[in-house]
């Protein structure tokens, strides 16, 4: 009965929210695609400036190419009469760059502003009691302490887009919005191309050029190897290790040895095979991982991950819990595709409540 | 020479240009240069013989992340040495005993609490128009006041203690600024009585008074902590911003090094 009159109370709270925030959702829409117009132009031309000043470069090495190239570019081929037919289309190019760049960074402004704004106004709306706030920096320090991410390191790259902070039963919990940029095996690779000359320009070309044209992303969102909600609060339970849940998957697995930051980890094998086809746990003790991870337990958290609809990790370690649930779109943005309806409410509810609700989900003490 | 000779006219103009550019970064960033913090790392050291009990070493732990920027120990009752005590002192004319008590009977009554907590409520409760007459009113023609008034108005403190990531939300600043007072009492008490000002009872009298101020306002390190670090940018936004990172720096090890009194004293229970 209680939790059907809080449901209750927060579908109105949800439609009341969705009421005054409609036309800024809109208003969002319409914004981020004025912004992802200009975006992929701007890079249109930069992958074109690219290519001209490779081709530009290629003519002093392979002349015979001249005699090859299509009629159209011939008249950009110096000659006597005309010694920098070459130059005038990229100093074009430059221009338009500029021109694009400029108006690029002005759609985006106004397109996160906006964003902030609403997501401002809707968490007030739908959560007053608890406390907000945007541009905040990372929570580095619980990041890396979480160990939830094989390849962090305390200088890599971490933003945050928001932070919420809730006591509920004397417990306190944080709910961060955060993007990691890892240097995991891929970008330690692509790290390596950058610095071979000439083939650098093409892995520009495909890393920068090629994936802002095609990527449906904002520009913000595009390089992050984690982009999600990362929660973290205390319980009673004082453990001398720690214990990490992650999802079973090769790729997860895979990483964990390959960063070879966790050399003290064991591999636990539990029994409840619900949890095991979608969990694998890592432990510094064996006695403890199972201390910590009750039958009950294994399956609230089947049960959590369910709720979010999303993949999730957990790490338990000194008297704190550690969750991240994997976000493409991050926790305080927008989902792309048109926003004006009352799912996009409904999902920002229900991942925050559920996020606050964590200790009483999991029966933490 | 002769290639400047040649030049046309708004060649000359273009020259001078980029000189006085050349020129105006050159002495701007020599000057960001010569203020630029000194970020040193905290030592936290320990003196072989002390004989604070733990409730007074507890509450000399209120004034480290300063304690650390002089380098003074974490575990005695006194402060470096007498010279240094001594012109910390007289800046704040403190290097008698009446002027020592003047301002410490002041931080002890009031502090800079006194201006926080009613220019922040009045801030919170009040519309804008009337601020001018309530501060009037309740401060009389008092400068500093009507400056922490713009430093709380335009959140300078705050915006500043946020690009650290040294506060998170706005309601922190709700914690008000005992912890800052609180962690001054101590400080100075421990200069004065190394430079013979005040007898080391006296010193300990004023330490055990701001133990108390402490414990009827906070329940934690991190509450305390978040409190003096309010208090110092509020109230030190007139010195240096170089001064101001090189505390915020020591303040962020204080909180986080296990082996800071702050990670090493256990807050009391009450």
């Amino acid at each position: 009965m209680a939790s059907s009159l809080k449901f209750g109370c927060m579908q109105e709270l949800i439609e009341k929210t969705y009421k005054l925030t409609q036309k800024s959702l809109n208003d969002i829409y319409k914004k981020r695609k004025t912004a992802q117009f200009f975006q992929k132009i701007m890079w249109v031309i930069t992958g074109l400036f690219f290519v001209a000043s490779l081709l530009n470069m290629s003519v002093s090495y392979f002349p015979d190419i001249v005699n090859n190239i299509p009629e159209f570019f011939k008249q950009f081929q110096p000659s006597a009469s005309n010694p920098y037919a070459m130059t005038y289309p990229l100093i074009g190019l430059m221009l338009l760059l500029y021109i694009t760049t400029f108006m690029f960074t002005k759609a985006f402004q106004k397109f996160k502003i906006k964003e902030t704004e609403t997501i401002t106004k809707m968490v007030k709306l739908l959560f007053p009691k608890v406390d907000f706030a945007q541009n905040t920096m990372a929570p580095v320090n619980q990041i890396v302490t979480s160990k939830l991410f094989a390849w962090i390191k305390k200088e890599a790259p971490i933003y945050s887009y928001g932070q919420i902070r809730s006591k509920v039963n004397y417990i306190e919990i944080n709910i961060a919005d955060i993007g990691i940029v890892e240097e995991n095996v891929s970008n330690t690779f692509i790290d390596a191309l950058m610095r071979i000359p000439f083939l650098n320009m093409f892995v520009i070309l495909y890393q920068y050029v090629f994936k802002n044209i095609v990527s449906g992303k904002s520009a913000d969102n595009i390089y992050y190897t984690y982009r999600g909600m990362f929660c973290w609060l205390q319980f009673k339970k004082n453990l001398n290790g720690h214990t990490v849940i992650l999802p079973s998957n090769q790729r997860a697995k895979l990483d964990r040895v390959l960063s070879l930051n966790f050399k003290e980890e064991q591999k636990i094998n539990l029994e409840d095979p619900r949890f095991t086809n979608q969990f694998i746990v890592y432990s510094t003790d064996q006695v403890e991982a199972r201390y910590v991870l009750s039958t009950a337990l294994m399956e609230r958290i089947v049960a959590l991950k369910e709720k979010f609809n999303q993949p999730i990790m957990l790490s338990f370690q000194n008297k704190q819990l550690y969750l991240a649930v994997k976000n493409e779109n991050g926790l305080f943005s927008f989902p792309s595709g048109k926003l004006d309806t009352i799912n996009t409410i409904k999902e920002l509810a229900n991942d925050i409540k559920t996020a606050l609700e964590i200790a009483k989900e999991l029966k933490m003490k | 020479m002769q290639m400047l000779e040649n030049l046309p006219w708004y060649g000359y103009i273009i020259l001078a240009l980029g000189i006085a550019s050349y020129a105006y970064k050159y002495f701007k960033t020599a000057k960001e240069g010569y203020d630029e913090s000194d970020l040193k790392t905290a030592k936290f050291n320990v003196a072989q013989e002390s004989n604070l009990t733990k409730q007074e070493e507890f509450a000399i732990a209120f004034y480290t992340p300063i304690a650390e920027w002089f380098g003074a120990d974490t575990n005695t009752l006194t402060f470096l040495n007498q010279k240094t005590s001594n012109r910390y002192l007289q800046r704040w004319r403190m290097d008698s005993p009446e002027g020592y008590w003047d301002m410490t009977e002041y931080f002890m009554k009031d502090g800079r609490r006194w201006y926080y907590n009613f220019i922040y409520n009045m801030i919170k409760t009040q519309p804008e128009a009337q601020w001018d007459t309530l501060m009037k009113d309740y401060f009389g023609e008092n400068d500093r006041a009507f400056n922490y008034l713009k430093v709380l108005k335009t959140n300078k403190a705050l915006n500043e203690l946020k690009q650290k990531g040294l506060v998170t939300f706005d309601a922190e600043l709700d914690l008000g600024i005992a912890g800052y007072d609180a962690g001054v009492l101590v400080g100075q008490a421990r200069k004065a009585f190394t430079a013979n000002i005040i007898s080391e009872d006296e010193a300990l009298k004023v330490i055990n008074f701001a133990r108390e101020l402490a414990l009827e306002h906070f329940s934690s390190w991190e509450e305390f902590g978040k409190s003096f670090i309010i208090g110092f940018a509020f109230d030190q936004q007139h010195r240096e911003r170089s001064y101001r990172e090189e505390v915020y720096h020591m303040y962020k090890q204080v909180l986080e090094k296990p082996e800071s009194p702050w990670n090493t004293i256990d807050w009391p229970q009450v």
